[in-house]
């Protein structure tokens, strides 16, 4: 089943670039983190995705999605569908996700093989999806920072591919936060200038590193900020994942009904 | 794909190019290339060619399988689609439907061409998809699935069921499809689907003598037995089912209301005595009957825990009963069953699944071939590792009533993109009087792989 939360945050990486520096020209940690949440990310997005999965001995697995995202006011909504490979052709995953509020996401799976939508729960965000070196949270934070599962501290300036950053160390509130999303520590670096995450360091709850998630190929599309690529590298097993995004719309209109269970059913022939 | 593909465009430019002159074949090689282009943009070929091996513990060989399996997507517009998939099947033992079945239980448009013993071909799926007004239409051969449950069939019995391989064949396969017409209407949040179905095809039953054959009489030589044909009803229209279902997403639950007038796939056994100068004859004649169906669905997510469960209820359904007490072997009565169901995820890269299935009919019966409350557990756990490339699955279907059932472990390997090999056990225990017992030994080691293209 693991495979099937898989694909349900394979979503396009998108960051905004809102312009929100301090009077004094140097922003606070609480600045720091309300500008890089504060991004515009459209209301809609229409994409397309290449996973490349390397392991150890450099096999290599490739999985393209099609995907479409859509705000309702803070509701988010999504519904991907695997169109390669083939096995995994028609795979889809929607999900209502509920920013903000208490109550869990609710997702929905359509599971080819079995000619089948299933409910399924995608509580455990410290899950990785779909075979990647993303965990579920990773993938649902949409490069966001998390104001409350962790403490921020600020941990200096440093260039990341000539790109000036704040660097915040961030430590999970709590062992139970910890636990559950795998990280004992994060250290992030958000670009200066354009409130974008460029890189993002994590140790497991032992201490020790995890894996780096480094954003590349930046550009404005349609005036959102946007990541073409991003790279995680996990250097405890030596495996890695580089998203491509191949094809990203935020204009063209998506239809309400695009979210709903029967649209799920119909597969990606439909899209 | 794209040699397909580039058949039809030689096919193309072939007939194309019969005109004479040469800037007319200039002309019409650009045509063909247009034509080729458009044609890769609305033909998607996609499909599978697997293997599959079984020798049971005792050292018999049971099945050694190769399928063909192309899918093939023309989209036609935005709107409307049509697909075609052809399965071709080769089974160089021939002992899971040995020779050549008559497929009585089939209707003719939806039967399998069988060529010889171990060669078939069959049209598993042939539909239009398109959209008038606000409504979903598919037209064809298709494979409609209703409930929530895993194996257990309560609601989802719209599609008789291939026991070619008792339930062990992959989901996918142990399904027959059937030329139905199938109606989704958007009412508001909910969808209203609606189905007519003339296709008149019952389960597949394996015949006498097949390995999984379900029909086993063992009478004393001073009984004689006749089997008569099964009396499939054949009108498309006055023997159609017709199915309407209701379902949406309310509150946080997935609700669904279902109902469904068909004949009962399972065929009643109605038995006949008759004594003469030879003997007494027991005369076996099997026979559809017409149910309704009425039930519901319901499922929600809970933290870790997923609950989901179905329920319906027969207003007629006929079991084996005593001769004695029942002068034709069958016993009428009214059936109400539910399946209730718990996926847990709450251990990392693993679910647990389990099931509860309980049947109880209306009223018992003396000499009634089953209790009157028949209770079914199943229990699956399934672990992903390797960034899910291993996958280890083991599965339990236990009949509490019997003691017996089956366990299934598996293990499989994603070798790169297209291809997957897997091996495991389907392993029966129990009694011969049970569903799963009767089948005790014919325990199965199977090993197979799976090219996707």
């Amino acid at each position: 089943m693991n495979l099937a939360i898989g694909l349900l945050y394979i979503v396009s990486s998108v960051f905004g670039a809102p312009n929100l520096s301090n009077e004094t020209g140097v922003p606070t940690i609480e600045q720091i983190v309300e500008n890089v949440n504060a991004r515009d990310v459209g209301v809609q997005a229409s994409n397309t995705i290449r996973m490349t999965l390397t392991d150890k001995k450099g096999k290599e697995l490739v999985r393209e999605s099609v995907g479409f995202r859509k705000y309702f006011g803070e509701e988010k909504r999504s519904l991907n569908f695997c169109s390669k490979p083939a096995k995994l052709r028609n795979f889809g995953l929607l999900t209502f996700d509920y920013e903000g509020e208490e109550k869990s996401d609710d997702s929905w799976a359509y599971l080819p093989d079995m000619r089948k939508v299933r409910r399924i729960s995608t509580d455990d965000r410290g899950a990785t999806v779909l075979g990647t070196d993303f965990t579920v949270q990773d993938m649902k934070n949409e490069s966001k920072i998390s104001t409350v599962d962790y403490d921020y501290s600020a941990a200096g300036i440093e260039t990341v591919e000539d790109h000036v950053c704040h660097v915040l160390e961030a430590l999970p509130v709590s062992d139970a936060i910890a636990k559950e999303l795998g990280y004992g520590k994060l250290h992030i670096f958000v670009d200066a200038d354009i409130w974008i995450l460029r890189k993002v360091e994590f140790w497991d709850v032992e201490g020790t590193h995890l894996k780096t998630i480094t954003m590349h190929d930046v550009e404005e599309v349609d005036g959102i900020w946007t990541a073409r690529r991003v790279f995680a590298k996990n250097h405890q097993n030596d495996h890695s994942t580089l998203i491509e995004l191949l094809e990203i719309d935020y204009t063209t209109e998506i239809d309400d009904d695009t979210f709903t269970e029967r649209a799920l059913r119909r597969g990606i022939r439909g899209k | 794909m794209r040699k397909v593909l580039g058949l039809l465009g030689v096919g193309v430019l072939c007939v194309l190019t019969t005109l004479s002159s040469a800037e007319e074949v200039e002309e019409n090689e650009e045509l063909s290339v247009r034509l080729f282009d458009r044609l890769k943009e609305r033909v998607f070929v996609t499909g599978a060619v697997k293997f599959e091996t079984a020798i049971e513990t005792d050292g018999d060989a049971q099945k050694f399988e190769f399928i063909v399996q192309p899918e093939i997507e023309i989209n036609v517009n935005d709107d409307t689609n049509i697909v075609f998939v052809p399965r071709m099947r080769f089974d160089a033992l021939d002992e899971l439907e040995p020779g050549r079945p008559d497929q009585d239980e089939i209707a003719g448009p939806s039967r399998r061409w069988l060529i010889g013993d171990p060669l078939e071909l069959e049209v598993r799926e042939l539909f239009v998809e398109t959209i008038v007004g606000d409504t979903y239409l598919t037209v064809g051969k298709q494979t409609v699935v209703w409930g929530e449950s895993d194996g257990l069939k309560v609601l989802d019995v719209v599609n008789p069921t291939d026991l070619r391989e008792f339930g062990l064949a992959d989901f996918e396969d142990s399904r027959i499809p059937l030329w139905t017409v199938n109606a989704e209407i958007p009412i508001k949040e909910a969808t209203l689907q609606l189905l007519w179905i003339p296709d008149t095809s019952k389960h597949n039953i394996p015949e006498m003598g097949s390995t999984f054959d379900l029909v086993n009489i063992d009478l004393p030589d001073s009984i004689n037995l006749n089997i008569e044909n099964y009396a499939r009803p054949r009108d498309g229209f006055k023997d159609s089912d017709f199915g309407a279902r209701l379902s949406g997403f309310w509150k946080g639950w997935n609700l669904s209301l279902n109902y469904f007038y068909h004949y009962d796939d399972t065929p009643v056994v109605y038995l006949a005595l008759a004594a003469g100068d030879d003997g007494v004859t027991v005369t076996v004649s099997p026979e559809y009957e017409r149910t309704h169906l009425i039930g519901g669905t319901f499922s929600k997510a809970f933290g870790d825990l997923t609950l989901r469960g179905e329920l319906g209820y027969s207003t007629k359904k006929y079991f084996d009963a005593s001769i004695l007490f029942d002068p034709d072997g069958v016993h009428e009565t009214g059936e109400f069953g539910y399946v209730i169901g718990l996926d847990w995820f709450g251990i990392r890269d693993t679910m647990i699944s389990f099931q509860l299935f309980q049947s109880i009919l209306d009223h018992d019966a003396p000499g009634l071939g089953r209790d009157r409350v028949d209770n079914t557990i199943t229990f699956l756990v399934r672990r992903s590792l390797k960034n899910d490339t291993l996958s280890v699955y083991n599965i339990l279907v236990h009949n509490l009533n019997h003691g017996d059932g089956y366990v299934r472990p598996k293990i499989s390997y994603q070798v790169n993109d297209e291809m997957s090999i897997w091996t495991g056990f389907d392993i029966f225990y129990g009694g011969d009087s049970g569903l799963f017992g009767q089948f005790d030994d014919k325990d199965r080691l199977v090993m197979g792989m799976e090219w996707s293209f």
